[in-house]
């Protein structure tokens, strides 16, 4: 069924496109009503389900504004790794730390270099894929990717966990 | 190649995005060149890491359980709208076609207020009581889900409360039934039911007879020991619902063409029916036999 086989993923890049649980739920309904809707149009001859699947997942996320901030986010909304500080010896806290500084410095990035990040090193699709889902030329995926590792360099230098 | 095109293309290198020319060009510069071997392993620790990142939060994530449900209130909502708005269209179509060419402009008033009317007179009798399409079968359609056996996938139901008289049910239906479509035709003071497969359907049209109860010519045969009258050989094109285009709706109710149709008429009480199919004739004899009163619906 299409909703069990496609529901994590779509749950998933929503989640990391919008940083928020809860907004990702609400995605995932909205993404689920346009794919029932747009499934006749679908042409396999032109693209690979999947990344059908996540054209439309990430255009919704891409027309979304973020409905909060960020970085007013609690610990375990960041990062949903922190299930237990208390328990949490020094290694798993400095790990733990590390997870929340990347999502927020994912969370920083403009949202169109966020697509191709996400695209790219958690679907791990090729340039040509991205290019194709993103409706932008291959070279355009290239720069963002160029232009989302600079930034997230910068950022996660300064907070020292790039070492 | 000079450092800053290389450090330009280092990114698409790791991620086996580069030809095989500016490969070979990348490996001969690096091989000299110790800033951009450091260049290259920071780049590779950063991707590593993203990459890491979004697996160990993945393996954490997952939608709420109820997910499902809250999608098959939204999908049955967006589907009943959809309907309405597409009713909207073709009836405000409809309207604009019938309207002489060049007068157009002149009439947009009118065309405006009749579509308010259509609104408020489609609200107050189509969409409202009516179109209540069973959400869990339309649902079951659009994800292709395989229905119980005997049951049908989905079934629509529109009015029929202006009828005076209690309708016959079928309670036998042949084997592979996908949807039922049932409701009041003709102003209200018919109902009709179209039952039907893959290949076959069964439609069926129910009306008040007057006292005199002529059969039309045909075979004679009998149905409960009331006399009927059968005709085949009967071709054409059947449409579960003829006014309506289902395209767009997730409903992909199929259009019948028959060769050796045959149509059933008889009487039960006050009742006349009416029943097309391309079904055999046993079969269509053992629908019309298991027909019976229900409570109204």
């Amino acid at each position: 069924m299409l909703f069990q086989q496609y529901k994590d993923m779509v749950y998933k890049i929503a989640y990391f496109m919008l940083g928020d649980a809860e907004e990702a739920e609400d995605a995932l309904q909205e993404v689920f009503l346009r794919l029932y809707k747009a499934l006749p149009n679908f042409d396999s001859q032109k693209a690979a389900f999947t990344t059908w699947v996540s054209r439309i997942t990430m255009n919704y996320c891409l027309s979304q504004r973020r409905k909060r901030n960020f970085s007013a986010l609690s610990l375990e909304k960041a990062s949903p790794l922190l299930i237990d500080k208390n328990s949490s010896p020094q290694g798993q806290l400095e790990l733990e730390e590390e997870e929340r500084a990347i999502h927020q410095a994912l969370q920083r990035l403009d949202k169109k270099l966020r697509a191709v990040v996400i695209m790219r090193y958690y679907l791990e699709l090729p340039y040509a894929e991205i290019a194709q889902a993103l409706n932008i030329p291959v070279g355009t995926v290239k720069s963002r990717l160029n232009l989302a590792l600079k930034a997230l360099r910068r950022e996660l230098e300064t907070r020292g966990v790039l070492r | 190649m000079r450092c800053d095109k290389v450090k330009e293309l280092l990114l698409a290198y790791l991620d086996e995005e580069v030809d095989s020319s500016d490969r070979a060009l990348i490996q001969a510069h690096l091989a000299e060149c110790e800033a951009c071997r450091q260049e290259l392993a920071i780049l590779s620790r950063l991707r590593e890491r993203i990459s890491q990142h979004f697996q160990v939060q993945a393996s954490n994530l997952s939608p709420s359980p109820q997910a499902w449900s809250r999608l098959e209130a939204n999908l049955s909502e967006a589907l009943r709208l959809s309907l309405f708005q597409r009713l909207i269209v073709t009836l405000a179509r409809a309207k604009q076609a019938l309207l002489p060419q060049g007068k157009l402009a002149l009439k947009q008033g009118g065309i405006l207020a009749a579509i308010g009317v259509l609104l408020v007179i489609v609200g107050a009798l189509v969409f409202i009581p009516s179109i209540k399409v069973q959400a869990e079968g339309i649902i079951a359609q659009w994800l292709h889900l395989k229905a119980p056996a005997g049951s049908p996938k989905f079934k629509i139901i529109l009015p029929s409360s202006e009828l005076d008289f209690n309708p016959l049910y079928p309670t036998y239906l042949p084997s592979g039934l996908i949807y039922t479509v049932e409701g009041g035709v003709r102003g209200a003071k018919a109902f009709r039911q179209v039952y039907g497969g893959k290949d076959w359907f069964v439609e069926i049209v129910q009306l008040k007879a007057s006292a005199y109860k002529p059969l039309p010519s045909g075979q004679k045969v009998s149905i409960n020991e009331l006399p009927a009258t059968l005709k085949t050989g009967l071709q054409g094109k059947f449409k579960p619902i003829p006014d309506f285009k289902m395209e767009g709706h997730g409903l992909f109710l199929p259009v019948y063409s028959y060769v050796n149709g045959k149509q059933l008429t008889w009487y039960v009480g006050e009742i006349k029916v009416e029943m097309l199919s391309n079904l055999s004739v046993e079969e269509m004899l053992k629908i019309a036999k298991s027909m019976k009163p229900q409570e109204r619906r």
